[in-house]
Formats: C-alpha cells, sequence, structure tokens
C-alpha cells in the first residue's frame, strides 16, 4: 500500500520534458514522488504530458527567467508547501569556437545554466525541508576541456562551485547540495549543439571511443544516479559530485581500448 | 526481486567496522557475501549470523590479504564454495599513526600489503571470474584531499589504491567491468575511537558540515549504490561519502 498524498515526498525538476531531466521524471515517479517539472518549448512539453504519468505536474517555464522561478515556487508552495528534492538539470549547451563568442551568446548561456539555477534555488528555499537534496546539473567537461565549449564548460564549473559554496551554507538546514558530473549521455542535447549531422556523428564516435565502458550512458543511468542522491542512503553526501561516464574522465582510455584490441582476454 | 539477487561479493576485513556495514548491506540487497577477516574470528561469525538471521546469505573465510597466496586463495576458496565472484570490495585496513621521521619501513610494507598487494592479488585471481557487469569497490579515505600530520604510511596507500581505482577503470572497462572507490571522512569506527582523543573528534565534527562524524553504514549505502545495476554507467570515480567535510 503507498502512503497518503500529503507524506509523499516531493521533487522539483528543472527541464524534465527531455532528456535526463524526462528521466528523472519518470524515476523519482517511480519512487513515489510527487513530481513537477518544468520546461519552455511548447512541443516539447506537449510530448512530455503525452509520455509522462497523468499526475506528473508540467510548468511552462524559463530557466532563465526570475519571474518564471518565482511563479514555480509559488505552484510548488500552494500544492504542497514544501520540497523534499530540487534537480537543477535545464541547461544549454551550444558549440561555439572562442572568435564566434559574442556577448549575448555569453549572456544567454550563464543565464539559463547559472543565474536560473542560482535563484531556483533561492526562492524555493523556504519549501525545502530537513533532509532534502538539490542535485545540479554539471558536466565532464570541466575536467577535460572540449575545443569550441569554452561558454558552456565555464557555467558548469560554476555549478561545482556553487555545489562547495551552498552545500557549507545549507547544511546547518540539513540541506545537502550536490552535482552530478555526467559524461557522454545518450540524448537529445547532443542534437542542440549546433553542428552539421556528420560533424556531430564524427565526435560522438571519437568521444564514445574514449570512453571505457564503450559506449554512451544512458538518461535512466544519470536518473538512477540523482535518484539516489534524493534518498535517505545518501543522507552523509554533501558538498560533492558523482561522476557517470563510463570512465571517460579517467582519459587516455582510448589506448587501453586500443590494447584490448590487440590482446585477447 | 532485490537487486543484487544471484550476485557474489567478497568484502575484505568485513569483522568489523565499515567492512561489516557492507557486508550486511550488500547481503541485504541479496548478494551471496564472503565475510572476510584476518584476526577476529568471533566478530567475523557474529556478523554472518547476523545476515543470516536476516534472512541473507553469508559464508565466513579466513585470509590475511596482505599475504599475496591467502588473497588468491581467498578468491579460489570463494569460487569453489559459492561458484562465482561479482563483486570485490577492497575494505581491508591498518591505520598507522607515526610522525615521518619515525615512520617504520616495516608499517609502511604493511600498509602497502594491504591496499596495494592485496587488492591487486585479488582482483589478479578474480578477473577470470569477473563477469560483464562485474564491479570492484575500493574503500579508500579523505586523506588523499586533506593530509593530516602522521598518516604517510596510511595516506600514501590509499592515494596508490585511488590511482589504481582509475587505472583499472579503463583496463576493465572494455569488458563491462566497474572500477570504483569511496572516500569516507571520519567515520565513527572501533579503529577511529581507539586513534582519536575527543579534542581531535570534535575538530573533525566542526570541520564536517552535517555537523556529525559519518557512520559504517553511510558508507555502505553508497557502496551499495556502486554495486547495483544503477551505477552501470559510473566507473573510475572516486566518490566521497564525508559529510562535506572541508580540510
Amino acid at each position: 500500500m503507498s502512503p497518503p498524498n500529503r507524506s509523499r515526498p516531493v521533487a522539483l525538476i528543472t527541464g524534465g520534458t527531455t532528456g535526463i531531466g524526462l528521466a528523472t521524471a519518470r524515476v523519482l515517479h517511480e519512487q513515489n514522488f510527487a513530481v513537477v517539472v518544468t520546461g519552455q518549448n511548447p512541443e516539447r512539453v506537449a510530448a512530455a504530458r503525452e509520455t509522462l504519468p497523468d499526475d506528473v505536474i508540467i510548468l511552462r517555464a524559463d530557466a532563465r527567467s526570475l519571474s518564471d522561478a518565482d511563479r514555480v515556487a509559488s505552484e510548488l508552495r500552494q500544492r504542497y508547501g514544501r520540497l523534499d528534492v530540487a534537480f537543477l538539470n535545464a541547461g544549454v549547451g551550444r558549440m561555439v569556437p572562442l572568435e564566434a563568442i559574442d556577448e549575448a551568446f555569453y549572456d544567454d548561456t550563464f543565464d539559463v545554466n547559472v543565474k536560473g539555477p542560482l535563484f531556483t534555488v533561492q526562492k524555493i528555499l523556504p519549501l525545502l525541508t530537513n533532509g532534502s537534496s538539490v542535485v545540479f546539473n554539471s558536466a565532464l567537461g570541466v575536467y577535460l576541456g572540449l575545443p569550441s565549449y569554452a561558454v558552456v564548460t565555464a557555467t558548469k564549473g560554476a555549478l561545482l562551485a556553487l555545489v562547495t559554496a551552498l552545500s557549507t551554507e545549507l547544511a546547518p538546514r540539513g540541506i545537502r547540495v550536490n552535482a552530478i558530473v555526467p559524461g557522454p549521455i545518450e540524448t537529445p542535447a547532443w542534437g542542440k549543439l549546433g553542428l552539421p549531422a556528420e560533424a556531430l556523428s564524427g565526435m560522438k564516435d571519437a568521444i564514445t571511443s574514449r570512453v571505457p565502458l564503450g559506449r554512451p550512458g544512458t538518461a535512466e543511468e544519470v536518473a538512477n544516479v540523482v535518484a539516489f542522491l534524493a534518498s535517505p542512503a545518501a543522507s552523509f553526501i554533501t558538498g560533492t559530485s558523482i561522476h557517470i561516464d563510463g570512465g571517460l574522465g579517467t582519459s587516455f582510455a582510448r589506448f587501453a581500448r586500443d590494447d584490448e584490441a590487440r590482446s585477447p582476454r | 526481486m532485490k537487486r543484487l539477487e544471484g550476485k557474489t561479493a567478497i568484502v575484505t576485513g568485513s569483522a568489523r567496522g565499515i567492512g561489516a556495514a557492507i557486508a550486511e548491506r550488500l547481503a541485504a540487497d541479496g548478494a551471496a557475501v564472503v565475510v572476510n577477516y584476518s584476526k577476529s574470528a568471533m566478530e567475523a561469525e557474529s556478523v554472518a549470523h547476523r545476515i543470516r538471521n536476516a534472512g541473507g546469505k553469508a559464508t565466513v573465510l579466513k585470509a590475511d590479504v596482505s599475504d599475496e597466496a591467502q588473497a588468491k586463495n581467498l578468491v579460489a576458496r570463494t569460487i569453489k564454495e559459492l561458484g562465482q565472484l561479482d563483486i570485490l570490495v577492497n575494505n581491508a585496513v591498518a591505520i598507522s599513526l607515526e610522525a615521518v621521521a619515525a615512520v617504520d619501513h616495516q608499517v609502511m610494507r604493511a600498509q602497502f600489503a594491504t591496499n596495494v598487494h592485496g587488492p591487486l592479488a585479488l582482483l589478479q585471481a578474480a578477473l577470470p571470474h569477473l563477469p560483464d557487469g562485474g564491479r570492484v569497490i575500493n574503500i579508500t579515505s579523505l586523506v588523499q584531499l586533506f593530509p593530516l600530520p602522521g598518516t604517510s604510511a596510511y595516506a600514501g596507500a590509499k592515494g596508490a589504491m585511488d590511482a589504481m581505482t582509475r587505472v583499472w577503470a579503463t583496463e576493465l572497462g572494455p569488458r563491462g567491468v566497474t572500477v570504483n572507490a569511496v572516500a569516507p571522512g571520519p567515520v565513527e569506527t572501533d579503529a577511529f575511537k581507539a586513534n582519536t582523543n575527543d579534542e581531535a573528534k570534535q575538530m573533525f565534527i566542526a570541520r564536517t558540515p552535517l555537523g556529525r562524524l559519518g557512520t559504517p553504514a553511510d558508507v555502505a549505502n553508497v557502496v551499495a549504490l556502486l554495486a547495483s545495476p544503477d551505477a552501470a554507467f559510473i566507473t573510475g570515480h572516486v566518490l566521497f561519502a564525508s559529510g562535506g567535510f572541508i580540510p
């Protein structure tokens, strides 16, 4: 028997209509969370409405808008009066070489990837319960370096700095703050990098060939780790990050794979 | 079905403390667990007893993993008795505290025997048996980030373990075996109590944002994640279970 609704823990997932956010919405819903997701693009919101369970709330909200963040916080307050998990997942990532970076691109990327998450946490803070979990979605690029990805990488590095700072600031209230650091994950985000199809597939192959586990990860494999960080099993984990990258962060994996191919097991 | 049903795990040094909590947790998740000890036979039996009372499967095997032959024999006996090996948790540890001028090379060798040669010998013996989806989990330490005075031998050996973790991840990735480390901060175990005065304990707590020492269960929960299918895409990672501990 499932517990009554009033004791259901509540989760907010920004950017929850596709990819990792969508998978996390499904996983947390299966684990009996009341789930609220945000999304901006009307078609993706509509598509998510088709696939997500009926009791998952989908809010139209722009991750860069502080007034939208206010609206999301006020929805949560009115509906549930509390929040147990905040997955700050919404983000943008376009590949732009240094020479082509302009102020508008820089501002917009920081607005969506850093300003939005920071102010969202600020606005939902009164709702976050003792024992609640805040999870930022960073990226492995912070450690590896990817050409033409400077601005996006800088925003993802800023999120790790937020984890360090906010985890200590919020610990006295029993709020844990961590990040996930995904490597190459099979999601629609690849298609938004702004690369021609051929270049995209070449880059995907090049990256995947360096993953020790020999494949890109799935959105579910990331969602499961977010669910772990959201759970009481992670009650002593704060101020850190978990890499979900098939070992790519260990680098030079390509050479290990080449050796493996040369020598029998 | 429990998430580790049908899997077999060795947890080295699991008669007490963190190892015991890991063994109990993996057993609760459905794994058949080898409770390994080198000296604490009675404690190991009581861990196994608790596991069986809770409906789990436990086999007690004695082996001092700092000895290469005994480490390899531990794997051989596990295969003989349980038929398979899916999860290897390198937890056995020796604590030593000595100022650098006084570091006994015998102690240094013992640290490396337990933390480096032992896990290496176990992995070498386990390699032919670890299946696709196999797991190697090394219990290391926050000392790699927080150099405490007096830990030359301990931190040196644990640092080597973290380094091997990353290397093994690259070598074993192609066959679908993940290798990760869990790095606890201060955890309130018997060994911790024996080596820490109250002043040091309060200092540790003061520097931990969550305001308490870690528990063996805190570490076991993270090992359980890494052992589970949920962690299928995590490898080569050192995961801190430290309550946000800041040096």
